[in-house]
């Protein structure tokens, strides 16, 4: 008890053998798969074998699941190989993480099958609309008793999804989700977007009959959960870009030092190391507050929004480190920039996280 | 061990009792006391006996474990620090106790010193309050600690200091000041060594006390060296410290110092910041209605979590600073990142609260105006903002202009 940083043993095997697989695997599929606007499906099975991004209870024949700060851990890990591949394969396992947690045993045994073949379960977790991008408090879908209506955005892989889950609004203004299955929603269009290629989006008109999740505790902190991936995916981009940049400031010279021996380069290298860590610290918090059933919708917000803010300067700073050879896709920096604003949609900190922390508060 | 947010029991119980003491006691006395740029003589007395008159951050006397035996010394630290600052950062300043000559003597001091300076001055029921001082400071040497000019020469039994050091806190009335002076100018700021001051001392010259943005009611002090003598034990580490200060071990002395006092000095400027933005927070809640202008409204509430977003983040990173010095980790980046994070959160919250309190934020009827003017030094004292982060980013990118 008491105020501890260190990760279990578990936590840190965990961390080690994702770290090396997204740098010998995630890192240089990154660009192939952004060309082609998806993972490869050989990737995909073997992101799939590890088991983090749809992690499924052993009692519905997964191989188990895991507490929130360990899924945030591992999704960081994931996302600094690539954010746009992590963010396709944590996305679509996401429903089986809000099922496991909040999904009746009925629920449980008819969904969670999808996500333990060796070819991963393609799922949603639809929240983002036109005007209330990632505000839970705000959104326009209606979750009137089984019945699902609204227009969402930004829905992963909705084209081949075996079944998805939409976030909305009770008839009492609750916040409510209900599981979806092909045929009760009608796909609009895809989204050609600027970052996160390789995850691709769809916008869907929703208007059909569902099966409602029990509204309550339980939904709520799975549905923070489901948030907070985002915000851990923004972390891991955070990190690729200010690893790869404070890389480069030591080995490119300029007036015949290396580049980091000028403070112009140097302090922004420290600017995103302390954005980094900072975010951490606010991401494994709501983590941990999620695990023990506490978390507000406030935590969340603020965990999200500290690891987008974190994820925008490191974009920007880590092109900028590296000056012309950033900006050109030689080096994944423009990538990982273009990635943290894509995900800044989700939850801006001044127009999203930081108007939901204040209601909280005022 | 695991990842776990919750404040062990101990500290939590330091923690309200510490925000009871300065909502009570220094929060009513922060504007008188800074516009008079001081505290009546009777108040400084009955803050030294409500703290004891030991200090709030003496190593030798802080709660050092908690019940299920971890070390909580820097956690303890840290949150009571928080709360004081939140109370009155200035008037905190006054309350008796080794101040940051604490840490440089727990850092570098023989245990024999340790007793003599902390133990037998400040751990005694004192009447009269006492204080100890750090300087460091030379008009013209701050962030580059290696250009001290103060100079030590051996004189038979004595130490002989000649020099002048500026910006010390409570430096005028203070019990002992430590100083930092060189041995040998040719190496350094390896040839550096602490020295220990005791009042009175031969040669020792009070010289101005500063006038300030802020902070007004805490000491400034400049002091003249000019032959100043003390006896040769008062050189922290013993006189074998000659020899080590030749192997060049004499400058992280001064830098082990920081490492444990910066996240104590970055969650003072977070609890000012927290001051900050509860005031506003409340202000805003009671003055601005729902009918109230629906534009400012909004910008108020988004402003406000932005200032709560950042005052967390900034809490997050004092707290990982203090957690790792009790675990015995190596803080030194991590302890700087807090340093460099805290104070500009802090003063951005303060300038905020300005803000969204309009005409009754820039007012003196309010202390928010009074916070902004404490703020800034934050971000200068114990490190510069720039020092912390030439600090960091030599920790990630090692030395590279050599």
């Amino acid at each position: 008890m008491g105020f501890d940083l260190q990760p279990t043993d578990e936590q840190q095997a965990l961390k080690q053998t994702l770290a090396e697989f997204a740098a010998a695997v995630l890192r240089p599929a990154a660009r192939d798969a952004e060309a082609a606007g998806r993972t490869p499906e050989a990737l995909a099975r073997q992101i799939q074998e590890i088991g983090v991004a749809a992690p499924v209870d052993e009692a519905y024949g997964g191989g188990g699941t895991f507490d929130a700060v360990t899924y945030c851990m591992a999704a960081e890990e994931l996302a600094w190989g690539d954010p746009a591949i992590a963010y396709q394969a944590l996305g679509g396992g996401l429903a089986a993480v809000v099922i496991g947690r909040a999904g009746t045993d009925e629920q449980k045994a008819s969904h969670l099958p999808i996500f333990t073949e060796p070819a991963p379960g393609r799922s949603f977790v639809a929240v983002a609309e036109k005007v209330a991008a990632g505000d839970l408090e705000s959104l326009d879908t209606t979750i009137e008793g089984n019945l699902v209506a609204g227009r969402k955005y930004g829905v992963l892989d909705a084209e081949e999804a075996q079944v998805g889950i939409v976030v909305g609004r009770s008839q009492d203004g609750g916040l409510a989700a209900a599981t979806v299955r092909p045929g009760c929603y009608e796909i609009v269009k895809p989204e050609d977007k600027l970052g996160l290629e390789a995850a691709p989006t769809w916008v869907v008109d929703f208007d059909g009959s569902g099966d409602a999740l029990r509204p309550g505790a339980e939904l709520q902190q799975a549905l923070l959960l489901a948030k907070l991936m985002t915000g851990a995916v923004a972390l891991g981009c955070a990190r690729a870009s200010l690893e790869y940049a404070a890389n480069y400031a030591t080995e490119r010279e300029a007036f015949g030092k290396p580049i980091g021996a000028f403070q112009g380069i140097s302090f922004k290298i420290a600017d995103m190391a302390i954005a980094v860590d900072a975010a951490r610290a606010a991401l494994w918090r709501t983590a941990w507050h999620i695990d023990r059933g506490t978390a507000t919708l406030a935590d969340a917000a603020e965990a999200n929004g500290q690891c987008v803010a974190a994820a925008v300067l490191c974009g920007d700073d880590g092109v900028q480190v590296l000056g012309g050879h950033g900006f050109v896709t030689d080096h994944p920096s423009e990538m990982w920039f273009r990635d943290a604003v894509t995900l800044s949609v989700l939850d801006s900190p001044e127009l999203v996280g930081d108007v939901m922390v204040a209601r909280s508060v005022f | 061990m695991a990842i776990d947010f919750e404040l062990d029991d101990t500290v939590a119980t330091v923690r309200d009792f510490v925000h009871a003491f300065a909502d009570q006691t220094l929060r009513p006395l922060a504007r008188e006391a800074d516009e008079k740029g001081k505290l009546p003589a009777g108040v400084i007395k009955q803050l030294g006996q409500l703290a004891g008159n030991r200090a709030t951050i003496m190593a030798e006397e802080r709660v050092q474990t908690s019940e299920d035996k971890k070390p909580i010394g820097a956690m303890v630290g840290v949150v009571g620090s928080e709360e004081l600052a939140w109370g009155d950062p200035a008037v905190l300043l006054n309350i008796p106790g080794p101040g940051l000559a604490a840490p440089s003597i727990t850092a570098a001091g023989t245990p024999e010193q340790k007793k003599r300076f902390l133990a037998d001055i400040f751990n005694v029921e004192s009447e009269e309050p006492r204080f100890g001082a750090l300087a460091v400071t030379e008009p013209q040497a701050g962030s580059d600690v290696s250009n001290v000019q103060t100079t030590a020469v051996r004189d038979g039994d004595e130490w002989v200091l000649n020099g002048t050091k500026v910006y010390c806190t409570n430096g005028a009335r203070a019990d002992i000041v430590v100083v930092n002076a060189t041995l040998d100018k040719s190496l350094g700021r390896a040839g550096q060594k602490f020295f220990v001051i005791e009042k009175g001392a031969p040669g020792f010259k009070i010289g101005k006390i500063e006038k300030k943005m802020g902070i007004r009611a805490s000491e400034t002090a400049e002091f003249a060296l000019d032959d100043c003598r003390v006896p040769l034990d008062n050189i922290l580490g013993g006189v074998d410290a000659l020899e080590a200060a030749r192997e060049g071990s004499g400058f992280k002395g001064t830098m082990k110092t920081f490492d444990s006092s910066r996240p104590s000095v970055a969650a003072m400027a977070l609890g000012i910041g927290r001051a900050a933005y509860e005031y506003a927070r409340d202000w805003a809640a009671s003055e601005l209605p729902m009918s109230s202008n629906f534009t400012r409204r909004n910008a108020i509430t988004s402003k406000l979590g932005t200032m709560k977003r950042e005052l967390d983040s900034a809490r997050g990173l004092i707290w990982r600073a203090a957690w790792m010095a009790d675990n015995k980790i190596p803080n030194s980046k991590e302890a700087s990142m807090s340093k460099a994070y805290a104070p500009q959160a802090a003063l951005r919250c303060c300038i905020g609260a300005i803000q969204i309190m309009g005409p009754e934020g820039y007012s003196k009827e309010h202390l928010v105006e009074k916070w902004f003017r404490d703020i800034k030094v934050y971000d200068i004292f114990e490190g510069t903002g720039q020092i912390q982060r030439v600090i960091i980013s030599r920790a990630i990118l090692g030395r590279l202009d050599k």
